[in-house]
């Protein structure tokens, strides 16, 4: 049985997760989320609320990721590139 | 240099601030990529440049050597007075010459003989009345049996017996006739004899049997078996044409032309090295500037340019016609050989030199810079390869290094797209929910 404030508690922990992007912890509290709900606790706005701002973290580190992959890949390939021609050099010249 | 190894290996280390790690480690990466892309270039432009620079120093030593051919050699041409009499070349003359060949009484011919009578069958009519025969070539003796004894049997052995001679049917009207050709010019004997135990007859016809060579030089009369004449003159070979009863003059003489075109050779190539060497040098200076090769070389075309001789008329590079202007590019003015004096075609010689001495010298010296497998230049390049090659070998371990971290991006956002999906799910309930509550509490959903 949960406590009243499971969920809020749950949602709370969310926010933390998300604002410190550790998606280990913010997938343990989105779990409790769902327990407290299934369970019946009733949302408030403020559980709303929480809600709201750990999506929107959580946008965020997707979209950060997105274009740390895209300039990882970037530099990948102008490296891939350059390093390849310089393969097979005669050294007579 | 070289990255600290990732600490993060995989999924389940979410805990850490994984955002922040990539990004430092991503620009961590990007500072010895841009190095390494950097001096890599470099590497790779040094390579060529010197390679350059080799293929310079080898043309240039090549002239020089080119140079002292020709000055050992004096320059020597040959020439005839009868062409079609007698061709005549240079085999390596050193000194200037005239000879006379008075005449030529004879001119060497391969004997040539065939049988006296012809057959009816080649391949059927006998040959020899018992089928021994023995052929007889100058002063050896080739005794055989044949088994079939007939022309073509006849044939095939004598050319199976490596006397010298070629034999070969003749087909007319009037019957087949074996031909037998001695391989080389000269006055011998060739004999064919049927039954050499019996009756022993000769059965080809003696009417050529070979000439040799007969002609007088300079009043020596000389007799060979050879039209071709490579050992009695040093460094003259000549091939008798026909036979001449008025003289040939055969003459080796300094031929100008060859001492103006090995000159401007030479200074072609010098120009060349020297453009290569000056391209390195100075404010200007490309990516060989300071190199211990671009110096040596540098202080090498210096010690050329300024080669001087206390000898005869020819003291330095000047007295051939070769002068250097502002810029320092070597220039040639042919008219100047044309205008020496014999004895300064002698000193030029002198001043050109050898392999060892002289301007031809320094091809020893350029060579040490070009020799393809332990020159200067190689070695030099061989440094610049092991570096591509560490180079090579950073860029495959930082490549690997990327692709884990791409794997590791790539599995965040999985991750992170799951939540946001479970959590917008969420969010849709508690919406829902809380727009129910309303409704209760205040008739209206707000």
């Amino acid at each position: 049985m949960n406590t009243p404030n499971a969920l809020e508690e749950a949602s709370t922990h969310a926010v933390a997760a998300a604002q410190l992007k550790d998606l280990e912890a913010l997938a343990d509290a989105l779990e409790m989320r769902s327990h407290a709900l299934e369970a019946g606790d009733l949302p408030t706005v403020g559980v709303h609320a929480a809600g709201e701002l750990t999506a929107h973290l959580l946008r965020d580190l997707i979209r950060e990721t997105t274009i740390e992959s895209a300039r990882l890949r970037q530099v990948g390939d102008a490296f891939g590139r350059d390093a390849g021609a310089s393969i097979g050099i005669d050294s007579t010249g | 240099m070289s990255l600290s190894p990732l600490t993060f290996s995989g999924v389940s280390k979410f805990s850490q601030d994984f955002g922040t790690i990539m990004d430092r480690a991503v620009k961590i990466a990007q500072i010895p990529i841009q190095q390494m892309q950097n001096r890599d270039a470099d590497i790779l432009q040094q390579k060529s440049l010197l390679g350059g620079l080799s293929a310079g120093a080898a043309g240039l030593a090549s002239s020089l050597r080119a140079l002292g051919d020709t000055a050992t050699g004096r320059a020597l041409a040959s020439s005839s007075s009868k062409p079609a009499v007698i061709s005549v070349a240079n085999s390596g003359a050193t000194v200037a010459a005239a000879y006379t060949i008075d005449s030529v009484t004879s001119i060497a011919s391969a004997a040539s003989e065939r049988s006296v009578t012809g057959y009816t069958d080649s391949a059927a009519t006998a040959v020899g009345s018992t089928g021994d025969f023995k052929l007889v070539v100058g002063g050896a003796d080739y005794t055989f049996h044949l088994a079939n004894n007939n022309l073509v049997g006849l044939r095939d052995k004598i050319n199976t017996l490596g006397a010298g001679v070629t034999a070969s049917i003749l087909t007319t009207a009037d019957g087949n006739y074996l031909s037998v050709s001695a391989s080389s010019s000269g006055e011998t004997t060739l004999a064919l004899y049927d039954d050499p135990a019996g009756a022993n007859t000769n059965l080809i016809t003696g009417t050529n049997q070979g000439t040799d060579l007969e002609f007088s030089l300079n009043g020596i009369p000389v007799h060979q078996s050879r039209n071709l004449v490579n050992s009695v003159i040093p460094g003259l070979t000549f091939t008798v044409l026909e036979e001449s009863e008025t003289a040939v003059q055969l003459s080796l003489s300094t031929d100008r032309s060859q001492l103006t075109s090995a000159l401007s050779a030479f200074v072609a190539n010098l120009n060349s090295l020297r453009g290569s060497v000056s391209a390195q040098v100075g404010p200007a200076a490309g990516l060989l500037s300071g190199n211990f090769v671009v110096r040596q070389l540098g202080s090498q075309l210096r010690n050329l340019a300024s080669l001087r001789s206390s000898q005869g008329e020819i003291n330095s590079l000047t007295d051939l016609g070769i002068t250097f202007n502002n810029s320092g590019k070597a220039e040639f003015d042919p008219a100047k050989i044309g205008a020496l004096t014999e004895n300064g075609v002698s000193d030029a010689f002198t001043f050109l030199g050898d392999s060892s001495s002289g301007l031809s010298g320094f091809a020893k010296t350029f060579e040490q810079f070009s020799e393809p497998v332990a020159g200067l230049i190689k070695l030099e390049q061989q440094g610049l390869d092991r570096m591509d090659k560490s180079l090579q070998r950073q860029v495959e371990a930082l490549n690997e290094r990327i692709a884990v971290m791409q794997r590791g991006l790539s599995l965040k956002l999985q991750h992170a797209d799951a939540l946001l999906a479970q959590l917008e799910s969420q969010q849709n309930t508690i919406n829902a929910s809380l727009q129910g509550l309303n409704v209760v509490l205040y008739g209206k959903q707000t």
